[in-house]
């Protein structure tokens, strides 16, 4: 199972957990740090997780999910108890990821995948890893939940919080671009 | 023919960037090299998008993260000065607002007459006879 689908799904008891999770967030909207503290243990691993799947060096993957959690400290009095923390979470810091990588716009693009792994044809792997770095980040970042996430359309706009029709466009332009340069390269 | 051909190829790349491969598809991907190589290129990209970019030390948060964390967080007087900061602009707005409604409101017509230059002097003393009495 992919790693955002666990993160969504949670693997513990739901109730335990929010019953849990729902005191450690209103001690911190109350400016509790340590119940904060806490929620960031509970979550840290995850959101690294997610963090991981758009960024390669530790140092950057480090940063967006502190700044996912900064984030989540400074808006928690939007939260609505509606929706599982997780989810809300998981849209910070895809935010996050989606902002870092856009800053990163004019910069050159990095080899943002490991392709030491063993394949089948590891020259056309790496040929192939090579024409994605290509790819803008904000098509990368569609691309990855799209085909490497499976997410679907309406999924990546309900986690967002963008509009399906925003999602579909993007999605459109990242697969027309993805297909030129595999077509070109 | 040339057409049709670079047509169909055309179809049968849409139908695989977007995930939608059918019978024709695949039928067309046997007796078609070019088609077929970028089928295969299309999914070693898709292996690749499904790869965590971060290596799995990278992916884990170390002991201290929850404590660094923390130590960025704002402090009340921190956050008490950055609302404020954040006002500012409105404050700003809403004072201006206030002088240039003062400034521009035309003066009461019960005084106008005596503020044009053409009151007359007795006008003036009947603006005085008819104000109340100053003092007990």
């Amino acid at each position: 199972m992919h790693t955002l689908s666990r993160m969504l799904m949670g693997a513990e008891p739901i109730a335990d957990v929010a019953d849990s999770e729902a005191g450690l967030i209103r001690a911190s909207l109350n400016g509790d740090q340590d119940a904060f503290a806490a929620l960031v243990r509970k979550h840290q691993s995850r959101v690294f997780h997610l963090a991981g799947r758009f960024f390669r060096r530790p140092e950057e993957v480090e940063e967006v999910a502190q700044e996912t959690f900064l984030r989540a400290w400074l808006k928690l009095g939007t939260y609505r108890a509606d929706a599982p923390f997780e989810h809300w979470l998981t849209r910070l810091c895809l935010r996050c990821a989606y902002d870092r990588l856009r800053q990163r716009k004019g910069e050159p693009q990095a080899l943002e995948t490991d392709v030491e792994s063993p394949a089948p044809d590891p020259d056309a792997r790496m040929e192939v890893a090579k024409l994605l770095a290509h790819l803008s980040p904000a098509d990368r970042f569609v691309l990855v939940l799209l085909d490497g996430e499976g997410w679907s359309v309406a999924e990546i706009a309900e986690r967002l919080g963008w509009t399906r029709v925003n999602v579909k466009v993007r999605a459109h332009r990242a697969r027309k671009r993805l297909r030129r340069l595999l077509e070109e390269g | 023919m040339e057409s049709r051909q670079s047509r169909e190829h055309c179809a049968v790349r849409d139908r695989l960037t977007r995930s939608e491969p059918d019978g024709d598809t695949a039928a067309h991907l046997e007796t078609c090299p070019e088609c077929a190589a970028f089928a295969r290129r299309l999914e070693l990209a898709r292996e690749t998008l499904r790869q965590p970019a971060a290596s799995a030390d990278a992916m884990e948060p170390g002991a201290s993260f929850a404590l660094r964390v923390i130590e960025r967080l704002p402090k009340p007087t921190e956050l008490l000065g950055w609302a404020a900061l954040r006002a500012l602009p409105a404050a700003v707005v809403l004072v201006l607002a206030l002088l240039w409604i003062g400034v521009s409101q035309p003066p009461s017509p019960e005084y106008k007459d005596l503020l044009s230059e053409s009151a007359s002097p007795d006008l003036v003393l009947t603006y005085a006879a008819l104000a109340p009495e100053a003092g007990p």
